[in-house]
């Protein structure tokens, strides 16, 4: 095992999964951001006359992505902590269970290692959180649960096969330079 | 990878942008969000409430309806009594568990100084400064001001004097990044909400 150890640091490999939990926690920014906007735009669609509408449509809009845009960069800090941890647990998991690149092996070990992590994050947030945090109403399980949840696991298989094409890329190359 | 790193590129700059837009054309309107100068200058009843390390913001709306018919949505509004007839699917993403009352309901019609109003389940609250029916009720100088302009038309005036930002740094940044524009969304969604109301 030791031998096919590829010449990756673990530094590499956590800014790699630091840019890939900062690109999420964007993705899902985007999707709040625009759900918000849709949503709230309706309303004022709805209650406000053609004369008045428009300038209050255009205030709440910017005012809604420019807040999410603020607490999107204070959760990418986070993330991307999470994200490079993530990623350096992933790719000592690929080096040492799936020593022969299985796809099958790698989906299932990065999916197993994503949802653990959701699993941690999740009994992590509802301690801090407590009452905050609810799946009482459809809004907050879906954004609260469900999307992250998505997003994280999407993030974990796909970092996941990544990896695991690095590392046989990587064990080609050993290889050949060996003969 | 590239790819993402792309992405990830391109987001900040369109955070930047958004940041920017925001601070130079949509701040200094929504600050003062339809009042006119004489409204924003005008005193009211809870400004002895505001200190000055406050920012504070005054915003208005016309409603075609009389006073009276807007009066009972106000004396009703928070979390432990008819909500805050705002994005209340919003302020549930938070745990509020906000339920914006459909009617007006007799039993909340007497708002009194010292009454304590919720701004959210378990959350934050305030007392009552001061409600006079169908002229202005206070939370702590958020002063929310009725002017006749008819016998059938309201000007609905919101004043709002920020946490003492002026005393501290972080409390300036939280106030700036979030905290502002997030009320002002909620705000003039309680504004445009008891309008559409009081005009059924």
């Amino acid at each position: 095992m030791k031998k096919n150890k590829p010449n990756i640091s673990n530094k590499s490999v956590a800014c790699k999964g630091a840019t890939a939990a900062v690109a999420a926690t964007f993705v899902y920014a985007v999707i709040v951001m625009i759900y918000v906007i849709i949503r709230t735009s309706a309303t004022i669609y709805r209650i406000m006359p053609a004369g008045e509408r428009s300038e209050i449509l255009w205030l709440n809009g910017f005012s809604i992505a420019y807040s999410v845009a603020v607490f999107s960069m204070l959760m990418a800090m986070v993330s991307a902590l999470i994200g490079a941890i993530g990623a350096i647990v992933l790719w000592n998991l690929l080096l040492y269970f799936n020593p022969k690149f299985n796809l099958q092996k790698t989906v299932l070990l990065s999916f197993a290692a994503a949802l653990s992590l959701v699993t941690v994050i999740y009994i992590l947030l509802r301690a801090m959180l407590k009452d905050w945090m609810t799946v009482q109403y459809h809004e907050t399980f879906i954004f609260w649960f469900i999307i992250p949840a998505v997003i994280c696991i999407a993030v974990g298989l796909i970092g996941g096969i990544i990896l695991n094409k690095a590392l046989s890329i990587l064990h080609t190359a050993n290889c050949i330079t060996e003969t | 990878m590239k790819r993402i790193t792309q992405f990830t590129k391109y987001t900040f700059i369109f955070y930047a942008c958004i940041a920017l837009l925001y601070w130079v054309f949509i701040r200094p309107i929504h600050k003062n969000w339809g009042a006119t100068s004489e409204e924003i200058n005008k005193k009211m009843p809870g400004d002895d409430l505001i200190s000055r390390d406050r920012i504070v913001s005054t915003r208005a709306i016309t409603i075609r309806a009389a006073k009276e018919k807007v009066w009972p949505w106000i004396a009703q509004t928070g979390q432990n009594r008819g909500g805050f007839n705002s994005y209340y699917w919003l302020e549930n993403l938070f745990g509020a568990k906000m339920v914006n009352a459909k009617y007006i309901h007799p039993e909340w019609q007497n708002p009194t100084p010292g009454d304590i109003v919720y701004y959210g389940k378990n959350q934050g609250y305030e007392r009552i400064a001061l409600a006079k029916p169908n002229e202005y009720y206070s939370l702590g100088g958020w002063t929310f001001y009725l002017q006749e302009m008819d016998t059938a038309k309201t000007r609905f005036i919101v004043r709002y004097p920020s946490m003492e930002v002026r005393q501290s740094k972080w409390m300036g940044m939280y106030y700036y990044g979030l905290f502002e524009p997030l009320h002002f969304i909620m705000e003039s969604g309680m504004m445009m909400g008891i309008r559409q109301k009081s005009e059924r």
